[in-house]
């Protein structure tokens, strides 16, 4: 039986259908994301982690380095102090400068003798490896025989970028004075070395 | 995204190109994924679509020599409207023989017809062709069934032949 052509190509093709696995197929293939899409959003992921990575280094930088309100003296009385308490074990014992300059070879500079303190007549015990601000410091323990109470000298070179705005004493003619935790210290520079005794 | 029904009318189409079901499946799929990457680029889906579709099969086509030639014809204006088509009455066990006997160029011109509706003026549009060269192709399928199917099977009515301008 004849048909009119149009009808005839709209039934023979009408019976051509996809399958259910074609079209469930076909249908995934256009929830999927396409690669431009993707792309996009790997990078705004990159961008985020890389925003959180530099957040957390800054924050543990600040806590490293110490952000806070405190002064220089304050901070480095803080610090001094808090050595000067737990008294750890001498790593050389000597009772004269020179015995003990023998030992501290790993510093930029060579440990001296302050012109304020006469360190002949303390009795010194001996020394150790220590840092202030995160600088190389040396630290020699000894009895004051005046007072027979256990007394700290730290030494460090003067790094100005570390230690600015630290008066010196030749400037300022008397040592700062810092009172933490009931201790007394006082800091001065002097031969560019700065100094910070705790007793 | 495309539904099921558009899915399965971008099939047809496929498969009225390849007149394989596989084929028509992979042509489909492979469309699909370029439609995906530049989406944004049209507004008009289903007609972008059908050029992606029409584009994959040529690029096909030029890669694999299954699919059979395409017939490279110099076109003389006549000025036959596609309306011209309704005039041709076939026998229904005749169709898929028909549809094997004409070309891929000729096919996508039925589908258009038949299935879109599209007039003269938008299947010219569709194929990126002057009007004229599509009319002259009609001219010449109308021309190419009628030797090739007898009158017993394939009628073609006078009624509505002729110049339609």
């Amino acid at each position: 039986m004849k048909q009119p052509l149009k009808n005839s190509i709209t039934h023979h093709l009408n019976n051509k259908a996809l399958s259910n696995q074609q079209l469930k197929q076909l249908q995934a293939l256009q929830v999927k994301p396409s690669k431009k899409t993707y792309s996009s959003y790997f990078k705004l992921a990159t961008m985020a982690s890389a925003l959180l990575l530099s957040f957390i280094l800054s924050f543990y930088y600040i806590q490293s380095v110490g952000f806070s309100t405190l002064s220089i003296e304050q901070r480095i009385a803080e610090e001094v102090a808090k050595n000067h308490l737990k008294l750890k074990p001498l790593e050389i014992k000597s009772n004269t400068l020179q015995g003990l300059s023998s030992y501290f070879k790993q510093l930029n500079f060579s440990p001296v003798n302050p012109n304020s303190i006469s360190l002949s007549k303390q009795n010194l015990l001996g020394g150790r490896y220590c840092s202030i601000q995160g600088v190389t410091a040396l630290q020699l323990r000894m009895i004051n025989k005046k007072t027979n109470k256990v007394q700290t000298l730290y030494e460090t070179e003067y790094d100005k970028l570390v230690f600015k705005h630290f008066p010196e004493m030749s400037k300022s003619g008397e040592p700062v004075t810092v009172y933490v935790k009931g201790m007394k210290i006082d800091m001065w520079v002097e031969k560019d070395i700065l100094f910070a005794l705790v007793e | 995204m495309f539904d099921q029904d558009t899915l399965n009318k971008l099939y047809r189409f496929s498969y009225s190109l390849t007149l394989n079901d596989s084929d028509a499946y992979d042509l489909l799929q492979n469309s699909l994924e370029k439609f995906i990457k530049n989406q944004s680029k049209k507004d008009n889906d289903l007609a972008f679509m059908y050029r992606i579709i029409r584009h994959q099969f040529i690029d096909d086509y030029r890669k694999n020599s299954k699919h059979q030639t395409l017939p490279f014809e110099e076109q003389e204006y006549i000025d036959f409207d596609v309306k011209t088509l309704e005039s041709i009455s076939i026998d229904a066990d005749l169709i898929e023989q028909l549809i094997t006997y004409l070309d891929p160029l000729e096919r996508e011109i039925l589908f258009y017809w038949a299935i879109e509706g599209y007039t003269t003026q938008q299947i010219a549009d569709m194929l990126t062709m002057p009007k004229g060269t599509v009319l002259s192709k009609i001219h010449r399928m109308r021309l190419r069934i009628k030797q090739q199917f007898n009158e017993e099977s394939v009628q073609l009515s006078s009624s509505t032949e002729g110049v339609s301008k």
